[in-house]
């Protein structure tokens, strides 16, 4: 007879400790899987060098350049589909790259050539922006600067929108020398510097991750992960000094990354190559060359930190002396501006950021505009992914890339009984550069915080990039050679990439692209264009003008006058326009910049300004309660001794020069 | 040595190119094609020959003599400044002295030797029919962006008329313009009056797109007062609205210049 066992108590806790341990281990298994502990490291897959796919990828990409052209377009081409064919022309350009990208044998050849095309396709987008010439707000800045070198011949002139853009004019320097030397104009000029800088950027990213990783197949990913970087689609291909001073940093990081190959002539070697690049750097951007010295720093901590053998730890250190040295001599030269010109953004900042953690209140919301409008779903959607993609990159190439390091936990003799040793310096410096990472996100959710965590987010991502790549080529992808594996992590790049040209699109994708009232971009059409040139044929140049923010860099550069500005002139003219009578801050503020003219947009009257501001960073914040009273923007026209000598019914021009004069006389 | 002049006298003769070419010519394009080596790739390139850290032409070596050429402008344009302006012969001289004297020093130094400035990339073989792919690509992303610039200022999202009226520098007339950038051709009238009284009338002025008027009128400053011209501007369709306007307060004694 067969008995059924008997179970006691003491069985079911046996079989329950045992499921327990099963599913702890289960559980164990699957997150050192995650997180790539212990996991030997990914393939990298060689093949021979050949064309590969560049090919047929080149042509789906200009044929998705083509697609995106058409619905960038102002005129109304495809109807209702115009928002969905710019989607598909991004997936169009991105997806096939990056899919081709992560596979795991291609040539070191088809990779760069592969990063050539992304990085052609995305300034493509970027001159689709621009068919007026230069668009971005920050290019109008430096375009004043370079033009006034072009007109004097001498480096150093005053400029009243950014008077700090002459003081580091490494940008305008090399763009007008290109204008002195072909003879082109000022535009095309800069559109092949950029273009020249762009390539050289991607090509010293791609050598620098690879001296690092010792993979190329790691360094074309991390570096089409990098262009998912917010600052990189757009700003980064702006005629401003920012953009070529980030292809100095990746450059002397290129350069100190080589000090750990080789011997000692090699670091001497890459001192000496670094100088120049560090040199330039610090006469490029003040805030680029700062970050790169603070990069070095870290690094050569590292380094000292890891054991490094000592050639390597004193060529470091020697470079970030260098590179600290170059930085603050050049602001003694040039007269120490910055305090004056980033105290007030980083005191915002750190205010903001302050009462974000103390009181945990959005001090800007997301998604949302300053004028109300908010991003659609899709767009929000692709965003987000973009963010949590990243870090999903994040958590699994952490550990994969402390391994990849040789990180180990080592016992040792002292208080602390463990100590944490590496071979791989800069791969602990990627890691601990990726720790920055939340930081940026959270400086964007900032109204003052987010300009900080917008030019952080390029410098982080140099940490981000690689540690995502390892995740995808040593998990996400791995060895295998699946397509339809491929083809999803090449959509998951894809979403990254997407959420980075979304997220420097600077607010909710419209198309098409219609005038918005202070929206950089969006605010520069003919008009405005044809009404400043007006100023500079009927009126001549250097005029002294009152305008807003967008008016003021148009006529600033298109019409060659002098525009009155707080960072300037320290005049407050923002209730000289909007105010609903002239009172006696107003009559002082005209005396006091002795005002010519002053530019009145009716266009303002329709909405809040996008950006956040109708004239400049710093304004009273009672601007931004309800738009400007049509009648308030008017009241000169009731003014005696104004003159009004331009009207095309948008924009009309006041000429105050006389009341200014009487005013000055007392009378 | 005869090996070495041979190694470094391409990248010699290019400079001296580029220099006859910006100096010589007027035409971009001319100056762009000679031009262009000596901002991006010649100072660079000397430099590092003459720091014995050229190699091959590899990734590595393009994009360290591209970087290099372009810190060595901002270097060239900082001491330049120092000196005098910066004028386009004394760009082209000041960099092609740089390059010249890179390559001068390439060839003193014994690190110098083996040197390979100019050899050429190695590609791999390209079929006629992937080669075709590759042009088909520029030329398609190149009409795409020409057409989008052409479209995007073709379009006008503001239909506008401007209406003007300036002070000649002697203070005898005033120009009055009008231009038409509405969105089809449009006819206007136009009042002139000083002081409330009606000095001009223009009828029937018909402007098509993009079309300018102009016309002179006496204004009359020498009478020691001070007046006030104002012009008026009528479209047709629009009977009896003043459509634009614009006007002048001017001190008779003291005529604005």
């Amino acid at each position: 007879m067969f008995a059924p066992p008997q179970i006691g108590s003491g069985h079911i806790v046996g079989a329950l400790v045992a499921l327990w341990l099963r599913f702890v281990a289960a559980v164990t298994r699957l997150t050192r899987s995650f997180l790539g502990l212990g996991q030997s490291i990914e393939s990298t897959g060689r093949a021979r060098t050949s064309w590969g796919c560049i090919p047929i990828l080149s042509l789906t990409s200009a044929l998705a350049l083509a697609l995106i052209a058409i619905t960038l377009s102002p005129v109304d081409h495809v109807g209702s589909w115009q928002t969905a064919l710019f989607c598909a022309g991004v997936i169009l350009l991105f997806f096939p790259l990056a899919t081709r990208i992560v596979w795991p044998s291609v040539s070191r050849f088809e990779q760069i050539g592969l990063l050539l095309v992304a990085i052609a396709g995305l300034y493509g987008i970027k001159l689709l922006t621009s068919p007026f010439g230069f668009a971005g707000f920050d290019e109008f800045l430096h375009w004043a600067t370079a033009e006034d070198i072009l007109i004097r011949h001498r480096l150093f002139g005053p400029n009243t929108l950014l008077p700090i853009s002459p003081l580091y004019p490494g940008l305008e320097i090399v763009a007008t020398a290109v204008v002195n030397i072909t003879g082109l104009p000022l535009f095309a000029s800069a559109f092949l510097l950029l273009a020249v800088s762009r390539f050289v950027f991607i090509g010293a990213l791609f050598l620098f991750f690879e001296t690092v990783t010792r993979s190329s197949r790691l360094a074309a990913i991390a570096c089409i992960v990098y262009m998912g970087n917010a600052s990189f689609p757009l700003f980064h291909i702006s005629f401003s000094y920012e953009s070529l001073a980030v292809v100095f940093a990746v450059l002397v990081f290129l350069a100190a990354s080589r000090i750990h190959v080789g011997d000692g002539d090699q670091a001497q070697r890459s001192i000496l190559l670094a100088t120049p690049f560090i040199a330039a750097l610090a006469v490029t951007h003040h805030l680029t060359a700062y970050i790169a010295t603070a990069m070095l720093a870290l690094i050569t901590v590292i380094a000292f930190a890891g054991r490094a053998p000592r050639r390597v730890c004193v060529a470091l250190a020697i470079l970030t002396a260098m590179s600290a040295f170059f930085a603050w001599s050049w602001m003694q030269i040039v007269g120490n501006p910055i305090g004056e010109y980033l105290g007030p953004s980083l005191g915002g900042a750190l205010s903001d950021f302050t009462h974000l953690l103390t009181t945990w209140s959005l001090a800007r919301k997301p998604f949302v505009s300053t004028d109300g409008s908010v991003s659609p779903l899709w767009q929000r959607a692709t965003m987000l992914s973009a963010l949590l993609l990243i870090c999903l990159g994040l958590a699994m190439g952490f550990f994969r890339a402390l391994h990849r390091a040789g990180a180990t936990l080592e016992r040792v003799a002292g208080r602390i009984p463990f100590a944490l040793r590496w071979r791989n310096d800069w791969l602990v410096f990627f890691v601990v550069l990726a720790c920055a990472f939340p930081l940026t996100v959270i400086f964007r959710l900032s109204a003052s915080a987010w300009e900080i965590g917008n030019r952080l987010g390029p410098h982080v991502h140099l940490g981000v990039a690689p540690l995502v790549a390892i995740a995808i080529a040593g998990a996400w992808q791995g060895r295998s050679t699946s397509a339809w594996r491929a083809m999803a992590v090449g959509a998951a790049i894809t979403v990254t990439l997407a959420g980075g040209v979304f997220t420097a699109w600077g607010g909710p994708v419209e198309l098409p692209r219609r005038y918005r009232v202070i929206a950089d971009q969006l605010s520069v059409e003919p008009m405005g264009i044809e009404a400043a040139q007006w100023t500079k044929t009927w009126l001549g140049p250097d005029r002294r003008f009152v305008a807003d923010r967008i008016n003021r860099i148009l006529l600033t550069t298109y019409g060659e006058q002098q525009v009155v500005t707080q960072l300037n002139d320290e005049i407050d003219t923002s209730w000289l326009l909007f105010g609903e009578k002239l009172g006696s801050d107003e009559m002082d503020a005209l005396k006091e910049a002795s005002v010519d003219y002053l530019l009145i947009d009716m266009r303002l009257t329709q909405a809040l300004p996008r950006l956040g501001v109708y004239f400049e960073t710093g304004e009273d914040e009672r601007l931004h309660e309800t738009p400007p009273d049509a009648r308030n923007l008017q009241k000169f026209n009731r003014v005696p001794h104004v003159s009004r000598p331009y009207d095309n019914g948008y924009i009309v021009l006041y000429d105050v020069a006389s009341l200014v004069k009487r005013l000055r006389d007392g009378q | 040595m005869g090996n070495k002049a041979l190694d470094i006298g391409p990248a010699v003769f290019a400079t001296v190119c580029a220099v006859a070419g910006v100096t010589m010519f007027d035409s971009p394009a001319v100056r762009t094609l000679a031009g262009l080596p000596l901002i991006f790739y010649l100072p660079g390139h000397a430099i590092l020959c003459a720091a014995g850290m050229n190699r091959r032409n590899t990734l590595e070596s393009i994009v360290l003599t591209t970087g290099l050429s372009i810190a060595v402008t901002i270097f060239c344009g900082l001491a330049l400044n120092l000196v005098g302006p910066l004028t386009p012969i004394r760009w082209a001289v000041a960099l092609a002295a740089i390059t010249l004297g890179g390559y001068w020093r390439a060839q003193r130094s014994a690190v110098g030797r083996d040197l390979l400035p100019f050899r050429p990339l190695l590609l791999p073989a390209l079929s006629g029919k992937r080669a075709l792919m590759l042009a088909g690509s520029v030329a398609i992303a190149v009409t795409a962006i020409t057409w989008s610039r052409f479209d995007a200022q073709a379009y006008r999202e503001f239909a506008f008329t401007e209406l003007w009226m300036v002070q000649e520098p002697n203070g005898t007339a005033v120009t009055v313009g009008i231009r038409n950038a509405e969105r089809a051709p449009s006819s206007y009238d136009l009042e002139v009056v000083v002081d409330n009284h009606l000095v001009a009338a223009r009828r029937g002025i018909d402007l098509n797109v993009g079309e300018k008027w102009l016309s002179e009128f006496v204004w009359p400053v020498a009478d020691g007062k001070a007046h006030a011209a104002e012009a008026r501007l009528f479209k047709r369709g629009q009977d009896g609205v003043v459509y634009r306007r614009v006007w002048l307060h001017t001190d008779a004694k003291e005529p604005r210049t």
